[in-house]
């Protein structure tokens, strides 16, 4: 990792990994398809979905990717998609979906949890690092985003997180009034 | 402006309109010592009566400043991202049908294809009417001669072909309802041991000779079905535990 945010060239590696993975699907039923996105395609994107925001643009084309494996089968010729790989199929089983994993709401999740460490004040050198030297006397979400662009990748979800959080206030340091 | 269930903002709009930082901490506010520092002086008259009445309730707070401010997710103590992302899904409200589905102890090519019967994308004929294929022959049910489109109400439940599997298994749905309402009802009705399993294999098999009689023009009729349709179901029991399989193979056995 370099001190700038990765570009899409950067991720390519990660792309070509499921674009490879994807190809033997045409031998494959329907629910062997299914089996091999949900349990084997989508997990190699949470090592990388835990640290990075990932580009939309990577998004689209692991998406991509994950539904000609599904529905097309990697064959040469194009074949009718029962299903876009659309709402209906993110849904969770129990819900009527298949339980596809929706990228961007998994990496919004998994990073959720760095802000939760951050608010909470774990004992965690880089959460201590950041309160005393961004946010002294500061709020974090009512001040300028500042820092990497980790950081700021990572505070720009704290609207998301404030949504599906309660706080009890102690010391109201990181409180506003 | 976060505290004591409300927006203080929306609450003493006067007031707020005065003050110096609008993200001021609560840890600032309490350690400040004169009003100089929080709000522009000097205050108007309404602003002041807020102000009284902001002291009152700040007072009535216990605060604490050894402690630790504690951000917890409204679904419980520790936030996790499984608990978020079930989280987000938690408005959507599906038929009991689907999870009973999932949870039936069928082969995973039956419950894909089930799951494609409930949400209506089986590649039937009305499917390729739906996508404006160019198709040369008919698009009506091959298993009967009623010229009815091939519509996976039709090919399944109201087909006289269908139907006179259903009646051979002594499954009757109830087909005024809507496609889950049925297959839900139905279930509480029967009493056949392994009820959706039964289903679901039927179901499958019929959609196979189905097929066989489209691609390989082979002659469908409800004698061949059930020789499949009870192979299939033997080969489907040894997933089952062997309590449950012992009945569902004396249940399948009173055929003959």
């Amino acid at each position: 990792m370099g001190t700038t945010k990765p570009r899409v060239e950067d991720l390519t590696p990660l792309m070509h990994r499921v674009r490879r993975l994807s190809a033997c699907s045409s031998w494959l039923s329907y629910s062997g398809r299914l089996e091999m996105v949900n349990s084997s395609i989508s997990p190699i994107l949470t090592y990388a979905m835990c640290t990075l925001k990932l580009p939309k643009g990577v998004n689209e084309n692991i998406d991509r990717a994950r539904k000609q494996c599904l529905w097309r089968g990697n064959s040469e010729k194009r074949k009718v998609e029962i299903l876009w790989l659309g709402p209906l199929s993110y849904y969770l089983k129990e819900k009527g979906g298949l339980g596809v994993m929706n990228l961007s709401l998994q990496n919004d999740a998994l990073l959720m949890k760095h802000i939760s460490k951050f608010y909470n004040r774990e004992n965690l050198s880089w959460v201590r690092m950041i309160w005393t030297k961004y946010y002294h006397n500061k709020v974090p979400h009512s001040s300028r985003a500042i820092g990497s662009f980790w950081w700021k990748d990572i505070l720009r979800l704290n609207v998301l997180f404030r949504g599906v959080i309660k706080c009890i206030v102690g010391d109201g340091r990181s409180v506003t009034f | 402006m976060w505290l004591f269930d409300q927006i203080l903002s929306h609450q003493f709009p006067r007031l707020a309109s005065f003050s110096r930082n609008e993200g001021v901490s609560v840890f600032h506010v309490m350690h400040s010592e004169d009003l100089d520092s929080l709000f522009m002086l000097p205050l108007s008259s309404q602003a002041l009566d807020e102000l009284e009445i902001l002291q009152e309730q700040v007072q009535l707070r216990n605060y604490d400043e050894d402690d630790i401010d504690q951000w917890k997710p409204i679904w419980g103590n520790q936030y996790s991202a499984k608990s978020y992302y079930s989280y987000v899904f938690k408005g959507i409200h599906a038929h009991p049908t689907f999870k009973a589905m999932w949870k039936s102890r069928c082969i995973p090519r039956i419950k894909f294809f089930v799951w494609l019967i409930l949400v209506d994308r089986l590649n039937t004929g009305a499917m390729l009417q739906r996508r404006h294929f160019n198709i040369q022959g008919t698009l009506n049910c091959v298993l009967c001669n009623l010229a009815a489109l091939d519509t996976v109400e039709h090919l399944f439940f109201t087909c006289p072909f269908a139907q006179a599997c259903w009646t051979k298994l002594g499954i009757a749905w109830n087909l005024n309802l809507q496609l889950f309402d049925h297959l839900w009802q139905a279930k509480s009705l029967h009493n056949i041991p392994m009820f959706a399993e039964v289903s679901m294999t039927a179901l499958w098999e019929m959609w196979k000779l189905r097929n066989d009689k489209v691609f390989k023009r082979r002659q469908p009729s409800v004698a061949i079905w059930f020789v499949n349709f009870k192979n299939q179901c033997l080969l489907q029991s040894i997933r089952f535990k062997e309590d449950l399989g012992t009945s569902y193979c004396v249940w399948l056995d009173a055929f003959s």
